[in-house]
This record gives C-alpha cells, sequence and structure tokens, in this order.
C-alpha cells in the first residue's frame, strides 16, 4: 500500500522530470548545450504565473498560457543574445554562459519577488479517482496527462512537420541541413522556443506542489539533468523513460530508506549508472569534450 | 610524475619568461607584502573581507589548476572547501591548535578530491560537470543529516581556537602569495607540460607514456588539497559554519572567478576571486544583486573578452604607459 502510493508520486514527480529531460534534450540537440539556465528560465513563469493570479486576480486559463509565453520569450532571448553569438565555442564556454544567464535571472527573480517562499494555488483540486485504497488527485492526474500529451504532440512535431523534420536534421548535421536549404537560425529559436516552453509548462505545474522559492525549480531541474544523463543526451524517448525511472526509483529511495537525501541519492545513481555506461543508458557513444 | 619545479624553460603558458616573472611571480609577491605591512592598519571588518576574499582566491587557484590546465570541469569545489572547513571546525573544537587545522583540513578535502577524482577518469565533459554538481548538493544534505555532530541547518559555532583576526588575515595572505607562485612554477615544469598534453589529447598524452589516470586524480587531488587549506582560514574567519555557506552557488561562483581570471593563469584566478570575493560581501544589503552583477560579468566575459581580464589590464596600464622593469 505504502510502496503503491510511492510508486504514484513517483510516476507524477517523473512526469515533470520528464518534461524538464525532454526540453533539456531539445536544447541539446540543437545547440550542443546542457542549459544550466533550464531551472531558472523555467522559474519566470512560475513566478509570473504567481503574480498573475494572485497579486492581479486574473484567471487561471488565461494567466498560465501567459507566463508560459514569458518564459518562452526569455528562452528565445537568451538563445538570441547569448546562445547564437557562441555557437562555434567549446562546450565549455556554452555552459559557462548558461551559468551567468542562471545567476542574472535568479538575482532578477529575488530583486522583484523577494527571497522568501511563495505559496502558489493549486491549478486543481480534489481527488481523481480511488483504487483499492490508493488515492490519485485531479492534481496528479493532470501532470500526467499533460505529459502524455505534450510527448505525443512533440513526437508527431518532429515526425510530419517540416521545421520537426528540419530540426532533426540539423541535429545530425548541420552543414548537410543548410546545404539542403535548413534555415539553422529559425531551427535554434523553434528549439529553444520548445524547451523554454516545455521547461514553463514544468515549472507551473509543479509549483502548487512545492514552497515556490527563487532557487527551487534548478532542484527541480537537476532531477531532470539526471534523466537526461541517464537518457544519453540525445533521444526524446529515452528521456521520457529517464525521467520516469528517475522519479519513481527516488520516490522509493525517500519512502524506505532516508527520506532527506535525494541529491545524495542522485549523486549514487548517477554513479552507478555512468561507470557501468558512460554515455547513459541508451546513449550511443558520442564523445563530449569539454 | 613528480612535481618538478627547476624546468622552467617551457612554452606550456603563454607569454615570454622576463614579462612572465613580472606578472606571475614578483607582482604578486610585491602586492602580498604590501598587503601584509597594511594589515596592522585595517579595521576588523576590512580584515575579514580581505580574509574571505583570499579563501576564496585559494579555492579558486585549486579550480584553476584543474578547469584551465587539466580541462575537467568542476561544480564541486565548494563541496570540497567545506570538508576542509568542517573537518578544520572538529578539530579546533576538540583543542587542536589552529596551525595544525590547516593540515586536518588538507588531509580531508585533499581525500575527499581523490575520490571525487575518480568518476573523472571515465566521465568528462557534461557528465563530469553533472557528477560534480549532484556531489555539491550531496554534500550540503549530508551535513544537514549528520546535525548531531554538524549542528545541522542552524550551524555550529568554532569560537574556540582560532587564530587572530589580524594573524588569520597575515597567514591567508601569506599563504596565498606562496601557492600562487608555487602553482606557476608548478605548471611551467614537466607536471604542468603532462597535464597539459593530457587535457589537449588524451592519445598524445597516452603515447608520451603519461598516466592519464593519475594526471587526473592528482589535479583532483591537487585542488582539494587547496580547498582544504582554503576552508580552515575560512572557518577562523566566520567562527560559525553553516551548510548553506557551502551551497552550489558557492561552486559556481569559484568556477566564474575561474573564468573571470582568464583559465590558465594561477595570478588571474585569484584577480578573478578577489573581485568575486568583495562583491559578495559588499552587495549582502540587496540580495540578488550580486548574482546580477557576476552573470553579466560573465556573460560580458565570454562574449566579448575571453582571452584574459589580466592580459586586458596588462594591456591597458601598458598603453597608459606603466613599464616595469624585468
Amino acid at each position: 500500500m505504502f510502496a503503491g502510493q510511492l510508486i504514484i508520486s513517483g510516476i507524477v514527480s517523473g512526469a515533470i522530470y520528464a518534461l524538464i529531460a525532454v526540453g533539456l534534450v531539445v536544447i541539446y540537440k540543437a545547440s550542443h548545450v546542457l542549459n544550466f539556465a533550464h531551472g531558472h528560465v523555467s522559474a519566470v513563469a512560475a513566478f509570473v504565473a504567481f503574480s498573475l493570479m494572485v497579486d492581479k486576480g486574473m484567471a487561471m486559463p488565461l494567466a498560465v498560457p501567459l507566463s508560459i509565453v514569458i518564459s518562452i520569450l526569455v528562452a528565445l532571448l537568451m538563445e538570441r543574445v547569448v546562445i547564437a553569438p557562441l555557437a562555434e565555442e567549446r562546450p565549455l564556454t556554452l555552459v559557462v554562459a548558461t551559468l551567468g544567464v542562471s545567476m542574472i535571472i535568479s538575482g532578477i527573480i529575488i530583486l522583484v519577488w523577494g527571497p522568501s517562499p511563495k505559496e502558489f494555488p493549486p491549478l486543481i483540486s480534489g481527488p481523481l479517482f480511488t483504487m483499492s485504497g490508493l488515492t490519485v488527485t485531479k492534481a496528479q492526474g493532470l501532470m500526467v496527462a499533460t505529459t502524455l500529451v505534450v510527448v505525443a504532440l512533440l513526437w508527431a512535431f518532429f515526425k510530419f512537420s517540416t521545421i520537426g523534420v528540419a530540426m532533426r536534421g540539423a541535429s545530425e548535421s548541420r552543414v548537410i541541413a543548410s546545404l539542403l536549404g535548413v534555415n539553422l537560425r529559425l531551427v535554434s529559436m523553434t528549439s529553444w522556443a520548445v524547451g523554454g516552453a516545455l521547461g514553463a509548462l514544468a515549472a507551473v505545474l509543479v509549483a502548487p506542489q512545492v514552497s515556490l522559492t527563487p532557487d527551487q525549480l534548478t532542484t527541480v531541474v537537476i532531477q531532470g539533468f539526471a534523466a537526461v544523463v541517464l537518457a544519453g543526451f540525445t533521444n526524446l524517448g529515452a528521456a521520457v523513460i529517464g525521467g520516469f525511472i528517475t522519479g519513481v526509483s527516488l520516490n522509493l529511495f525517500s519512502g524506505f530508506v532516508v527520506s532527506d537525501m535525494p541529491s545524495t541519492f542522485l549523486l549514487g545513481l548517477l554513479l552507478v549508472v555512468l561507470l557501468v555506461r558512460p554515455h547513459g543508458l541508451f546513449g550511443k557513444g558520442e564523445t563530449v569534450r569539454l | 610524475m613528480s612535481a618538478v619545479v627547476s624546468e622552467s624553460k617551457t612554452q606550456a603558458t603563454a607569454g615570454s619568461g622576463a614579462k612572465d616573472a613580472v606578472w606571475h611571480v614578483w607582482a604578486p609577491l610585491g602586492v602580498a607584502l604590501v598587503a601584509a605591512a597594511l594589515g596592522p592598519f585595517l579595521g576588523g571588518y576590512v580584515l575579514y573581507v580581505l580574509t574571505f576574499a583570499g579563501a576564496y582566491a585559494i579555492v579558486s587557484l585549486g579550480n584553476n589548476l584543474l578547469l584551465g590546465h587539466a580541462g575537467l570541469v568542476s561544480l564541486g569545489q565548494g563541496a570540497l572547501m567545506a570538508f576542509g572547513a568542517y573537518a578544520a571546525g572538529f578539530a579546533l573544537r576538540a583543542g587542536v591548535p589552529w596551525y595544525g587545522a590547516i593540515p586536518i583540513g588538507m588531509l580531508a578535502a585533499g581525500t575527499v578530491g581523490f575520490i571525487v577524482g575518480l568518476p573523472a577518469l571515465r566521465l568528462s565533459g557534461h557528465y563530469l560537470a553533472l557528477v560534480t554538481l549532484a556531489f555539491a548538493l550531496a554534500t550540503e544534505e549530508i551535513i544537514i543529516v549528520f546535525q548531531e555532530y554538524t549542528g545541522g541547518v542552524s550551524g555550529m559555532p568554532v569560537a574556540v581556537g582560532v587564530p587572530s583576526p589580524l594573524l588569520n588575515y597575515e597567514v591567508t595572505v601569506a599563504l596565498l602569495a606562496l601557492l600562487v607562485v608555487s602553482q606557476h612554477f608548478l605548471l611551467q615544469g614537466r607536471f604542468g607540460r603532462a597535464l597539459h598534453l593530457v587535457r589537449d589529447s588524451e592519445r598524445a598524452a597516452a603515447a608520451a607514456g603519461i598516466s592519464i589516470a593519475g594526471m587526473k586524480l592528482l589535479a583532483f587531488t591537487y585542488s582539494g588539497l587547496l580547498a582544504g587549506i582554503a576552508g580552515p582560514l575560512f572557518v577562523s574567519a566566520t567562527q560559525y559554519l553553516t551548510p548553506s555557506m557551502f551551497d552550489l552557488w558557492l561552486s559556481v561562483n569559484v568556477l566564474a572567478a575561474v573564468v573571470l581570471g582568464g583559465m590558465n593563469r594561477a595570478v588571474g584566478a585569484a584577480v578573478g576571486a578577489l573581485f568575486v570575493a568583495v562583491v559578495i560581501l559588499m552587495s549582502t544589503a540587496y540580495q540578488g544583486l550580486a548574482s546580477i552583477i557576476f552573470g553579466t560579468c560573465l556573460l560580458l566575459f565570454v562574449l566579448f573578452v575571453r582571452g584574459a581580464t589580466l592580459r586586458t589590464l596588462s594591456r591597458l596600464l601598458h598603453h597608459l604607459g606603466v613599464r616595469r622593469h624585468a
């Protein structure tokens, strides 16, 4: 029973990690950088949504999309101003640049909203269903359903849309893609917009479940990083699976072993997986040099 | 591979010999001498700020060797410093004199540095950055979980056995100057060349008979030892330890200091760290401001400067007509 409840909440947090991980992978495939600013770019959406809903009294169906758009704009700004000019640089330079963006956004959030935790209003409340003693709330159902729908849409986008196919091609070879007439700038911007949207969506979904502080989303994103590493960086489907593996195993560990050492568990999980398979569970041995 | 100091005829680091000596040996020694002589005239708060900055600079030196010369990205340097600081804190509380606490801090952080270096033998790039990041977060958790010994979130006072602020300041200045100069010579020699070869081409290094694993572990252990020197100096200045002092931002700031200092120069790392530490302490009244300043500096740096702040500064001085005799 207890284990069942843990697995359910693990699947729910896994859904959030999956959203984050997929966003990170989309960005990684376009710019070959692990976006260390993902948590703070996403956090912008949660804080904007908080202000719109709590301070301005805006209705949720209006406030949430609006806040996600703001996050997308931040991601696009970051891509144009910081990432695109550094496209030919070593990955290390890009990592440092994303850390720089992370610091700036974190500082701005602290200046505007203050360092104290915010109580984010629930998006939806009440139980969805109860089955043999296990309760699933509507909020939990919403998170899993959103993730599944978004991943399905994304799959279709990459499979059937022209820009989606162009994005896959560009990630295989930028040179060949541009010779075939693919607009690399558009590809990169679309990738960052999609990544930003996914992160923002995850942030707004998870915000009611946590105490919303400027750096809180970064803690959540680190689980997303773990999912990405488990998945091996470049495979979208694997990133989703990695998200669920991270969520469920972390919840079981917290429930049965030690409750307040999630990062220590992740460190152990990462080490074990990477020492056995240095390029992740589903990775294809691409060497990445910093 | 032993650390050979004598063979300094090498082009491993940029710059010509005589000019190098001015910037990397005589300038830091001169500045340190002036700083040490000024010590007795400085107020308590200024002493605190400078000691804090000096400890920061020592951790950054270690990260400079790791990142700039060995090409290994670590987001866990702040956590290594935490091991040094807490080990020294326990030692001081147990009655060990302050000069004994420094080797104890080095032993603790050096050992942990060695252990953190082990995954680096198999991992590189983003993977290594992430594993060290997880290590930094795990360290904070471990300090909190062992609250019986560490005081948990509320922290641990270390008021006994610490040197006077002035003495601690002088020791920090002396150690920092010594480390800047010795690291410069260390990297000029065989050790530095071997490290650069491992960084630039592991195959070439292996062909030259260099133990890649050995060099990487040495680099991590070295960065741990320096974090282990900084930790005790830090705790003697603050006389208090909390886990939040060693959060992820400390590691990120140390990385920022090294990048701003120009990656491959010991003096640069020290200057970068002094800048970072002073900004942190000066902006405590405006939370978030320090983050914005560093983030902006980092971006401006990677977008426009990239070479080295130090080089830019020395060119600027050159243009202004400031010349030194070698």
